[in-house]
Order: structure tokens, then C-alpha cells, then sequence
């Protein structure tokens, strides 16, 4: 699992969850990889993200490194600030562990680099 | 200036005809395309219409997987002395630019409904091209004042004669139906690789030459490319690449967009997608199917191989750049934040309505949502899975969805 993908997902699911968000990661294995960087791409995407919310969770697996805490102004000009998100949000996968609903507290489960989001038939 | 529109006829693969002009509509549309219909849409195998220049034929022809060729139209008859006597009422001014000592060219013959021999077709072609200057003087295109030299393999400029014998096999006409004559505005590059072989050129050798030389030829090669034939995961239902490409098409995807496919399975759609720019995640309810653990689809293969995965054919088809990820999730419930705004939602779901009214064919999988069906007389209990059982990989029971 990708921090951008991370960024965008929710528990709503859940009954009597109303935002689900964000949901914490347990991570047990984090893997790097390189992945082509495409600026465009990432200075669309940056405007969808929340920003706060992809810092923590970089910094919660140990992957914050040179993430700026903040989106700067002109980013999309700025190609050193773009790879460093391009890093963080495509090139920094979570392949085992655990994403936690902040509101119960339940837990998804992440394995092979794949969250389950599914819930059991007795919680819907 | 005062632009003239072109008049072009646009020949499309005699395959998924339901799916031709949808797709063209939704091309014309991406790239706001004004074009004039002059003939068509019909069954027939092409149309003609009127677009502004070269260029937009180009674009469509950089997406279009139905179409094969486009050519700047000429003349047009149902007769070969009328299609001559067309041409030669045809403005010079208009052939003049195609015509000059410098400008090298090709002629190519085709025909739609009547098969030729191979030998007959390289005859046909070779008397069109290698004897050029004979066919001119003796032949009745002798009036046209083409003054270049002939040129195989890389041709500056290439006509097209095609003949259309109808669209019964079973009842092919000694003479053509109708004639069409024109230069290739756009070729795509199947028929290209066709005529290239009869002069025996190495495939290799033509394969780079041409994709240099095409700044954006149409898609038809996609087709083969992406096949399922050889396709490192597929299940049961993988959509065929050609459909899939005809589905990426009409929802207009664009460099950069994201892409959601809530019923993913193999991503077959989010490969396709992917060949656009599109960047894609992807989510289903079936844990075995992302995980690769489903039993295999190929008659000849006993186990899934280790890494068979939607990831896996994103690698395979080198846009890997583009995956973004798969995640487990019922789509009968909520999964994304509110303020994600994707580009498209792209999908193949037969039995119910809850995305796409309509499939193109026939049913294929169940549709399922979790969920349990509580037996007669239990309806008001509260149902508790045991904690035992969680502990244990509990797999949540699932239910059909009625439309």
C-alpha cells in the first residue's frame, strides 16, 4: 500500500463511524522502491492530498526524512520538492502490517502490499 | 485564415461494429474535435466526414482502436471509370503539395470482402508501386502528374486505392461496390506491418522504423500486445484487451487522470486504462483473486505461479509508473475519502445496476456484497462471529446482490 492511496481511504464502512479518518498504519514491513518520476502527475495530485495527514504517516513508519511539513508556494515548479513527494507518496509501500480505525479502533489488515478492508458479516 | 475542412474517410476494423462510433464520439469529445458527418454512421465498415486538418485525424487516430486506416478522400465511385473520371475533376491545387519531384510515394490497393491470394495481393501491389512509371503511362492513373521518386519502405506520401466488395462472403461480386481514392492522412499500423512483409523487410527492422517514423499512429497494435494469450494473470472473466481499450476510450482517459475500477479482478481495465497515462487503483471483494490464490484460468496450468497479480501485469506492460494499488473492499459500502475526485470510474459489472446499467455481454460474475442470510425464525437475533473463529482468518460470508 501506497501513502497516496493511505491518504485517500476511510473506515466509514464501519457503523457509527462517521469520518474513519485518517486511519493510523501499523506498519511491519516497509518497502522502498523506485518508480519513474512523473512531475505532472505529482503536482496534480499534491492539491488532492492532505498534507498533515501524508507527513504523519510517513513519519509514523519512519519515512518522513526530507518531506516538507507543509505544501510550499509555486510547488509545481519546484522539481526537488515534487520528488520528495513523488518518494513518499509512490516509491514507499507498506507490505505487512496493519491500518487502524482512529474512531473504534478497528483493524485492517495489510498483507503482500494489499489492505483488506472488508468488514465480517456480523458488522454490517 | 480561411481554414478548409477536409474531406477524410475513416476505414474501421469489421470488429465490435456496436462499440465504432461510441468510441469516436468519446474521442472527438476528449479532444473537442469538430467534425461534419457526410456519410454514416451505418453498418458499413467506414464513414466519411469532413474534420479541420491532418492533425485531428492524428488524435483520433493516436486513441481510436477501431480504426484502421484514414485517408484524405479523393474521389469516391461505384464505378472504376467513375472514380477516374472523379479524379480528374479533383483540383490540382489540392494533389499539387503530394505531387512534387521531392516528394516520394507509394501506392497501396486494398480490398475490403475479396480475398486475394498472397501472391496475387503482392502482384497487385508491386504493379502499383515497383512499375510506378509504367502503371502511370499505361494505366489510368496516367493523368495524374506525380512527378517523385517510388519508395517502399519509407514513403513520404502513400494512396490508397480501395475496393469495397460488400459484406457478404458468401456472395462476393466480380466488381467492386464502390471505389474509394485518397493519400493516408493515418495509417494504423497493422496494415502498415502487412504490406511492409510482402517485400520481405525484417519485421525488426520495420517495427522501429515505422513507430519513428508514426508520431501517433492508431492503436490497433495495443490489441495484440495486451492480449490475454499471454497475459502473466487472468481469471476467468479478465476482459479481452480489445474491449477493454474501447472501454479506456470512452471514458476519455487522459494523461495524469485517476482512474477507479471498484470491481477490479484481474485489471484488465486498469491495464488498459494504464496505456492512456491513466494512473489506477483498484478494489474488489474477492481476497483470493488480488492475492493471485483463485485457481487457475489456462487449461494447461495447474497452479498459479508465485507473483501472479493485477501488479504483475502492470509490470508486464511496463506502465507499473502507473499503479498505484488494489486494495480488498466490498464497493456496497463506502471506502474513500469524500473529497477524492477521480477522473474516472471505469468497470465491468454484469448483474446489477450499481455502477454501469448495462455490460456488453452476457453474465459473468456473481454479483456479491457481505452480508449473511439469516435462516427463518433467527431474523431479530444479534449474529456474533466467535471470537475463536476471528483469531482462526475468519472469511466473511457473502451474499448475492439483486438489482
Amino acid at each position: 500500500m501506497k501513502l497516496l492511496t493511505h491518504n485517500m481511504l476511510t473506515s466509514k464502512c464501519l457503523k457509527g463511524v462517521n469520518v474513519g479518518y485518517p486511519l493510523g498504519i501499523l506498519a511491519k514491513d516497509v518497502k522502498v522502491s523506485e518508480v519513474d518520476f512523473n512531475p505532472e502527475f505529482v503536482s496534480r495530485i499534491i492539491p488532492k492530498l492532505d498534507w498533515n495527514v501524508l507527513w504523519n504517516a510517513a513519519d509514523s513508519i519512519g519515512h518522513s526524512g526530507e518531506l516538507p511539513k507543509a505544501v510550499i508556494s509555486d510547488y509545481e515548479n519546484n522539481q526537488e520538492f515534487l520528488k520528495k513527494a513523488h518518494h513518499v507518496l509512490m516509491e514507499v509501500e507498506v507490505i505487512n502490517g496493519e491500518l487502524i480505525c482512529p474512531e473504534s479502533g478497528r483493524k485492517f489488515p495489510i498483507s503482500d502490499g494489499i489492505p483488506n478492508m472488508l468488514l465480517n458479516e456480523d458488522e454490517v | 485564415m480561411n481554414h478548409v475542412w477536409k474531406r477524410y474517410l475513416l476505414w474501421f476494423a469489421n470488429e465490435h461494429v456496436n462499440f465504432r462510433i461510441p468510441e469516436l464520439h468519446s474521442i472527438l469529445s476528449m479532444f473537442s474535435i469538430p467534425m461534419r458527418w457526410i456519410e454514416g454512421p451505418t453498418e458499413l465498415p467506414y464513414i466519411i466526414a469532413e474534420l479541420p486538418s491532418d492533425d485531428a485525424v492524428k488524435m483520433i487516430a493516436s486513441r481510436s482502436v477501431s480504426l484502421r486506416c484514414a485517408i484524405e478522400l479523393w474521389s469516391r465511385a461505384k464505378t472504376s471509370d467513375g472514380l477516374h473520371e472523379q479524379m480528374k475533376a479533383f483540383p490540382s491545387e489540392r494533389t499539387a503539395p503530394y505531387f512534387g519531384p521531392n516528394t516520394s510515394f507509394r501506392v497501396t490497393v486494398e480490398t475490403f470482402c475479396k480475398t486475394i491470394s498472397q501472391k496475387e495481393k503482392v502482384a497487385k501491389i508491386e504493379a502499383c508501386t515497383m512499375l510506378m512509371p509504367l502503371f502511370f503511362t499505361a494505366h489510368e492513373f496516367s493523368y495524374l502528374p506525380i512527378e517523385g521518386p517510388v519508395s517502399l519502405s519509407n514513403p513520404d506520401e502513400t494512396f490508397y486505392l480501395i475496393e469495397y466488395y460488400g459484406m457478404e462472403p458468401n456472395n462476393i461480386p466480380d466488381k467492386p461496390y464502390d471505389l474509394f481514392f485518397g493519400r493516408w492522412a493515418s495509417i494504423t499500423y497493422d496494415i502498415f506491418i502487412n504490406v511492409l512483409r510482402h517485400f520481405l523487410l525484417p519485421y525488426i527492422l520495420v517495427k522501429k522504423k515505422f513507430n519513428s517514423a508514426l508520431m501517433c499512429g492508431g492503436r490497433r497494435e495495443l490489441i495484440s500486445q495486451l492480449s490475454l494469450k499471454t497475459r502473466k494473470f487472468i481469471g476467468n472473466t479478465s476482459m479481452d484487451s480489445q474491449l477493454s481499450l474501447l472501454m479506456a476510450n470512452q471514458a476519455q482517459v487522459q494523461p495524469h487522470d485517476l482512474i477507479l475500477d471498484p470491481f477490479v479482478g484481474t485489471g484488465s481495465l486498469l491495464v488498459a486504462a494504464s496505456q492512456f497515462g491513466g494512473y489506477v487503483w483498484g478494489t474488489d471483494i474477492d481476497f483470493l483473486m488480488l492475492h493471485g490464490k483463485t485457481r487457475p484460468s489456462r487449461i494447461s496450468q495447474k497452479k498459479r505461479e508465485a507473483g501472479e497479480s493485477v501488479k504483475a501485469n502492470m509490470e508486464q506492460y511496463k506502465c507499473i509508473d502507473k499503479y498505484l494499488d488494489v486494495a480488498v473492499a466490498d464497493s456496497a459500502l463506502p471506502l474513500w475519502r469524500e473529497s477524492l475526485i477521480l477522473d474516472s470510474i471505469i468497470t465491468d459489472l454484469m448483474s446489477i445496476s450499481l455502477i454501469r446499467p448495462s455490460a456488453p455481454y452476457g453474465i459473468r460474475e456473481a454479483a456479491e456484497k457481505i452480508g449473511r442470510a439469516a435462516k427463518p425464525g433467527e431474523e431479530d437475533e444479534i449474529y456474533r462471529i466467535s471470537e475463536e473463529h476471528l483469531l482462526a482468518g475468519h472469511v466473511p460470508s457473502k451474499v448475492k446482490i439483486c438489482s
